[in-house]
């Protein structure tokens, strides 16, 4: 058809390409982004089938409570529509690996099977061996071939990875693990992806640790002991593997087996329960033979140690009393001794004394006698000297004597004159007398002569007697020398007869001492002979008492040694007997209990499941369907803007055309045809734009978002070129080319309608108003000319006021929604971890450890300093149910001191962050679960305990929930202890000890180390490997935001290319005359550009209302069941969806410049278009 | 020396690859105050002459002289300057801005330049002191066409330019337009140079220049020029 019309078609498109581009862009955004959000999930859904099929994933699954025998098997085997069965062994675990400890399942599988199959595609694994179901693919390492050798899985999210060579230890089990593991090590040969848990996230629930299956180890079936039965067994449904998983016809075909097993499942369990039931009481029989027998020997031995013991003890007794005896003897032998020793010694002391104190007394004599001689000495000499004198005093008065004899005449004359003298006196004397009497005066000279007469004779008188005197004097001194020299010779005479005397006395006392030492001498030799025999004597009797002492000791040490002996007898005998009855106590407990067990024996549970309880599966799709949730909302965006763009293009370009179209329909083309080059123009682009739309963002979306799938899943994303799904490729197409054309159609009908004629007239420009701000007039005078053209263009033109800002919108509000989901999912750990949950680690204790146990651990904490804030609680995981929603499961948190707990707990409500008081009664329920469960502070919750395979038990107690706190991480309600006392009454041990433990690595694995080596703690968890985990799961998501953002970069860059384009075509004219009148270029932007700036700012101020309500739709789509995401943007992601919009909004104003540089005044100007 | 004069210009366009001579050669002189009738056939290059002139167009080759100065060795930056203080132009389909009104428009020439006349003052002068509120769109052709003078004048120009002004209009609003544009002339001193192909219009020029195939054939000096109420076409 190479009509002339057919060209101006096509020439209309090239001298167009801009306007005709945007109409594709757009369409292939809104279409691609339709489509490729649309084909994920049937992406997911295939690349789930692939995997599933390629590894033989099972497709039903039995699970009993006994365990299964291999005839079950074979019975499972023949049931009708069976293709293939297997069994696996299983039990649950904990293990240490790298220093961490985690719970794990221990699973056999077909090692030989395994190493004997091939993968080549990482999906796919052949294998000769039909039954060999659930196929694991080896990533990495070996096969396992012994007992103690095992492959993990490579898909678990662990704190360190996991290097071949690594020990997989087991520390213990959810069961006894004797009679279950023939080992308790294991070496890590190989990795291993497996499609019977996909999800990265979560694997299955356990008794032990915090509750979650952590790490899968495939084992060898001889790791487990022989007679542990089969745990599941696997069921491969004939035709299953052509089905595509999880559509209706795949479920029809997998019930219609599933109600065969159901059926028979009675049967089957009744076979197994007599099996046991049988096996079970012959081997209790045997045992309580053996029992009964070991007890019969156990008590004759008892009593033959106790007979033994008995006779020991009289011996020893006999041999004590012996000893004491000889002790008894000896004692006495020894005061003896001492008594004998004490006399002799006083002998001797006395004998000694004597001895001494006649020597005392020699010497004093000796002494005396020195001093007697010195004085007979000193005497002699005194009498010498006196005898000296005496003899010259004798001469002297020999010679004074001669004197006096030889003077008597002189003494006669003396004599004989004083006589003369004496009678003359007398005679004057007499005449004087008379002459006195005569009466003669005495001055008469008669008298007076008489007178001196009378003197005279009185001084010879006087003199004549001193003469006489004198002589009188010699011979009175001369008899007194006399009388001194005989008293002298007297004197003299005495002495030397006692001179003599003493000379006498001192030899014969020297005599007497001389004898008296003498005896003295012997004495001493006696006495020394006395000591050296008493001495002697002293010496042997000690000898003889240290012997007897000596035995005596020995004999002691001998008993002592006897009684320990003794002792270690009866402790053993003791220790023994209690360990025999304990043993024999516990037998027959065990007895009992297995009797009981036998009694109570029920007819096993046979569970049939099929993928539809496989936790990975269910997710996987569930995930998938949640794109999909998405992918029918989002692309609405997308579709409005495309109707917009392709509206205002298309009624730019019939407006353009006016004068054509008249000038057609003058020469009689009919109206569709004319309508028809319009709608072949916006087909044509939006056909083009629809083909490579879906073509690339079908492939790019479900590839990318796989991609940040693959991270919480394991199943392989599709490789490229991923299937296009032709129904919704062509819904997607037909979308937006039905869209293009309706708006087109709008577009042109109405230029149509006028006359030719009235077409062929240049169309009057649209009017200038009056527009409403004019009125104000304060604002309006103020306004430049420029701001006034725009504000009178923005209302001038409607359709395009409008695709621009739900573009503008659009745009925003996808970056909005990118970086508030990304808020959202960075706020679970940053508003979960310190500002709600203010411990980062806590202690589970073992389920048997004592209050003691707990109290000491919880002090050990305290002691190393390294970590605070201590408090203890109950932690249970047990399951909740509400009036709208079966049981499900969370944590119960029960703390010991509320009070103490709020502090490690921040309990408080999102909306508003008022706190909530954590009291005694209080029933705090985390908000994701109160919402899954829809209850309400005042509503009431049931809580179940659970079993082993989590399934909720008994008739559960009821709870009123008092409040509902913001929380982000996993479920819990934290129960006050009066709470639970009066509403569930369970006996509460406070086994949980959380604290805030130090953020130094080293000091924290000390802290750790010490808490393993402590028997009674269970586990030692720190949150900050959780918050690690959520942050690698989490980043998937980031690829989302990227290509919102994309999309949202698009968005903006066709809508305001193509208002600009328009704004630019519409208005050369004007623009010309703008130049004309010397308008510089800046001017001439500014005055087009203005209007996109406000419509950019108008626009993307709503886009942040859109944006909002958008982000909150795809949050709670997207959102994981275990996770609540965080539910605000922040401040700064309103502020950057903002901004990078006008950034968006520049460029493309930058990128527009110089088509309006271009813009040539003569051409504009030469006519009227 | 002459106020205007263009020295031997050539303006070539490449159609494809055959180079057509719109102006070819031209030489001719204006002096101030001067009302210029340039009038020519279809195609004869009078627009392109007056595009030159008025800065909008460059010239292949030659010289053209505004009061001195070479225009054609003008740059952009250069010539919108010119365009901005040095001249006024006023076109056959007025080219007003239609989301402005009347006063509006005047004020968008007058706010650009140094010198502007008042815009009230130049709307009454052209006679619109009624209408100046009211946007193009409810202004007649003549009306218009006074609205695009009276902008062109508020510049207070070196040079009024005129291409076909009377071309969209009706005879006698025609006449109240030429009579406007002489009177401009007359009492501002305005030098005006006014193309057409209407040889009725030499009548009232000062100065007629003829031009055919790009070049000017003749230049005429009108002693004494009739009054634009006068002519008829």
């Amino acid at each position: 058809m190479k009509s002339v019309f057919n060209r101006d078609i096509v020439r209309s498109i090239s001298s167009s390409l801009g306007r005709y581009l945007a109409i594709a862009g757009i369409v292939a955004l809104g279409c691609g982004f339709y489509a490729g959000l649309r084909m994920t999930a049937p992406d997911m859904h295939i690349s789930g089938d692939e995997f599933y099929d390629g590894t033989e994933l099972y497709d039903i699954l039995l699970v009993s409570s006994l365990g299964f025998s291999d005839s079950q098997l074979e019975t499972a085997r023949a049931t009708e529509g069976i293709e293939a069965a297997c069994a696996a062994k299983s039990t649950d675990i904990m293990a240490l690996l790298d220093g961490e400890q985690y719970a794990m399942r221990v699973i056999s599988f077909d090692v030989d099977a395994a190493a004997a199959s091939s993968t080549e595609d990482g999906v796919h694994v052949l294998s000769e061996d039909s039954s060999y179901l659930n196929r694991l693919i080896l990533e990495r390492g070996s096969w396992p071939t012994e007992a103690d050798e095992c492959v993990l899985s490579a898909d678990r999210v662990m704190s360190t990875p996991i290097e071949i060579g690594d020990t997989v230890e087991v520390l213990y089990g959810s069961q006894d693990l004797d009679g279950v593991l023939t080992v308790r090590a294991f070496k890590v040969t190989g990795l291993v992806h497996t499609s019977s848990y996909v999800s990265a996230i979560s694997i299955g629930s356990t008794s032990l640790g915090s509750g979650g299956i952590q790490q899968i180890v495939y084992v060898p079936e001889k790791t487990f002991e022989e007679d542990f039965p089969c745990s599941q067994i696997f069921v491969k449904v004939t035709g299953a593997d052509g089905l595509f998983a999880g559509s209706d016809e795949y479920q029809r075909a997998v019930d219609e087996v599933v109600a065969r097993f159901e059926e028979n499942s009675g049967a089957i369990a009744k076979v197994r329960y007599d099996d046991i039931r049988g096996d079970a009481q012959s081997k209790l029989d045997d045992a309580r033979a053996e029992y009964n027998e070991q007890k019969a020997l156990a008590d004759k031995r008892i009593a033959e140690g106790q007979n033994e013991l008995v006779q020991a003890a009289a011996k020893l007794a006999d041999a004590a009393r012996q000893i004491a005896s000889g002790q008894e003897q000896y004692d006495t032998g020894v005061s003896e001794l001492e008594d004998q020793r004490a006399q002799a010694e006083e002998q001797l002391a006395a004998a000694r004394k004597e001895l001494e104190d006649a020597q005392a007394e020699v010497e004093y004599g000796e002494e005396q006698l020195e001093v007697a001689r010195k004085e007979l000495a000193e005497h002699e000499a005194e009498y010498a000297d006196g005898l000296t004198q005496w003899n010259a005093s004798k001469a002297q008065y020999d010679e004074a004597l001669a004197q006096y004899e030889a003077s008597a005449p002189e003494r006669q004359q003396v004599a004989s004159a004083l006589n003369q003298v004496l009678t003359a006196k007398s005679t004057l004397e007499a005449r004087i007398e008379q002459a006195k009497a005569a009466g003669m005066p005495d001055g008469d000279p008669a008298m007076i002569e008489m007178q001196n007469q009378l003197s005279a004779l009185n001084a010879q008188i006087t003199y004549l007697q001193q003469l006489e005197k004198e002589f009188e004097a010699a011979k009175a001194a001369l008899e007194a020398a006399k009388e001194k020299l005989d008293a002298g010779e007297a004197v003299l005479r005495d002495m030397r007869s006692e001179l003599d005397a003493a000379q006498e006395t001192i030899s014969t006392r020297f005599k007497e001492l001389e004898g008296a030492k003498a005896q003295i001498a012997d004495g001493w030799i006696q006495y020394r002979e006395k000591e050296a025999n008493a001495a002697s004597q002293l010496d042997q009797a000690q000898k003889q008492l240290d012997a007897a002492a000596d035995e005596l000791a020995r004999a002691r040490s001998e008993l002592a040694e006897g009684q320990s002996e003794y002792n270690r007898g009866l402790a053993e005998f003791e220790s023994g007997r209690a360990e025999a009855y304990a043993q024999l106590g516990n037998a027959q407990g065990e007895l009992d209990d297995a009797q009981k067990q036998i009694d109570d024996l029920e007819e096993p549970e046979i569970y049939v499941l099929d993928r539809t309880s496989n936790y990975g599966v269910v997710s996987y799709n569930t995930d998938a369907e949640r794109v999909d949730n998405i992918a029918r909302v989002f692309p609405f965006i997308f579709f409005l803007v495309a109707a917009l763009v392709a509206l205002t293009t298309m009624t730019r370009m019939v407006e353009e055309e006016r004068v054509i179209i008249g000038t057609y329909k003058a020469l009689g083309y009919s109206r569709a045809r004319i309508t028809g080059k319009y709608l072949a123009y916006a087909a044509s682009a939006s056909i083009i734009g629809a083909v490579i739309g879906i073509g690339i963002l079908s492939q790019v979306l479900p590839y990318v978002i796989s991609k940040a799938y693959a991270i919480i899943y394991n199943v392989p994303p599709l490789s490229l070129p991923l299937p296009v799904d032709m129904p919704l490729a062509l819904l997607s197409a037909g979308l937006g080319i039905g869209i293009t054309l309706i708006s087109t159609w709008a577009a042109v009908a109405a230029t149509l309608r006028e006359q030719p004629a009235s077409l062929m007239l240049p169309r009057a420009p649209s009017a200038g108003k009056k527009i409403l701000l004019q009125r104000v007039t304060p604002i309006w005078q103020r306004l430049s000319f420029s701001w006034k053209v725009t504000c009178r263009n923005l209302f001038r033109y409607k359709k395009r006021l409008w695709m621009t800002i739900v573009g503008i919108a659009g745009c925003t509000a996808l970056l909005l929604t990118g970086l508030g989901l990304h808020d959202a999912i960075w706020d679970i750990i940053d508003k979960q971890f310190g500002p709600i949950v203010n411990y980062n680690v806590v202690v589970q204790m073992a389920d048997d450890a004592t209050e003691d146990e707990i109290a000491r651990t919880l002090s050990y904490m305290e002691d190393t300093g390294d970590v605070s804030n201590l408090a203890r609680a109950e932690r249970a995981n047990m399951k909740v149910s509400s009036a709208d929603h079966n049981p499900t499961g969370l944590i119960i948190v029960i703390p010991e001191d509320a009070k103490q707990m709020g502090e490690l707990i921040i309990t408080k409500e999102r909306v508003g962050q008022v706190p909530i008081e954590l009291n005694e009664q209080s029933v705090i329920m985390t908000e994701k679960m109160a919402k899954t469960l829809n209850v309400r502070p005042g509503d009431s919750v049931t809580v179940y305990e659970q079993d082993e395979i989590g399934n909720a038990v008994g008739d559960g107690h009821t709870l009123t929930i008092t409040d509902v706190m913001e929380y982000y991480v996993g479920h819990e309600l934290i129960v006050g202890a009066d709470a639970w006392n009066q509403n569930v009454g369970t006996a509460l041990d406070y086994s949980a000890i959380y604290g805030t433990c130090t953020e130094d690595a080293s000091k924290r694995a000390a802290v750790t180390e010490g808490l393993h080596a402590r028997d009674e703690v269970e586990t030692v968890a720190y949150n900050d490997e959780t918050i690690d985990s959520y942050r690698k799961m989490l980043t998937s998501v980031n690829m989302i935001v990227v290509v919102l953002v994309v999309a949202a970069a698009g968005l903006a860059f066709i809508v305001l290319y193509n208002l600009t384009n328009i704004n630019i075509t519409e208005r050369r004219r004007e623009i010309a005359s703008l130049k004309v009148l010397g308008f510089t270029r800046r001017e001439v932007n500014a005055y087009i550009f203005r209007e996109i700036v406000l419509l950019t700012l108008i626009g993307a101020a709503f886009g942040l209302v859109l944006g909002y309500f958008l982000e909150g739709f795809v949050v709670t789509t997207a959102e994981v069941d275990y996770v609540m995401f965080g539910r605000e943007i922040h401040l700064v992601s309103y502020l950057l969806g903002y901004a990078i919009t006008i950034v968006f909004s520049a460029i493309v104003m930058f990128a527009m410049r110089h088509k309006l540089a271009g813009i040539d005044m003569v051409e504009s100007l030469k006519s009227i278009d | 020396m002459a106020f205007v004069e263009f020295r031997n210009v050539r303006k070539v366009y490449q159609m494809g690859e055959v180079q057509v001579a719109a102006v070819d050669g031209m030489d001719f002189s204006i002096e101030q105050g001067e009302f210029v009738v340039i009038v020519g056939p279809s195609g004869a290059g009078k627009t392109t002459v007056l595009n030159i002139l008025g800065g909008i167009d460059v010239a292949t080759s030659g010289n053209v002289l505004v009061d001195g100065v070479d225009v054609a060795a003008f740059d952009e930056k250069q010539l919108t300057n010119y365009r901005r203080h040095d001249i006024g132009f006023v076109f056959q389909f007025y080219n007003l801005v239609q989301n402005l009104t009347a006063h509006e428009n005047v004020e968008l020439a007058s706010q650009i330049c140094d010198d502007p006349l008042d815009a009230t003052e130049v709307l009454t002068q052209v006679g619109l002191e009624a209408r100046m509120d009211n946007f193009p769109s409810q202004l007649s052709g003549g009306e218009q066409q006074r609205v695009a003078i009276a902008r062109a004048l508020a510049k207070n120009p070196k040079l009024l330019l005129c291409d076909e002004p009377t071309g969209a209009l009706d005879y006698q609003t025609g006449k109240a337009i030429l009579k406007l544009l002489q009177n401009t002339c007359r009492q501002t001193g305005h030098t005006v140079v006014l193309i057409t192909h209407n040889q009725a219009f030499c009548a009232i020029a000062d100065r007629v220049i003829k031009i055919r195939e790009g070049r000017a054939i003749d230049v005429a000096i009108n002693q004494n020029p009739a009054d634009a109420e006068t002519i008829e076409w």
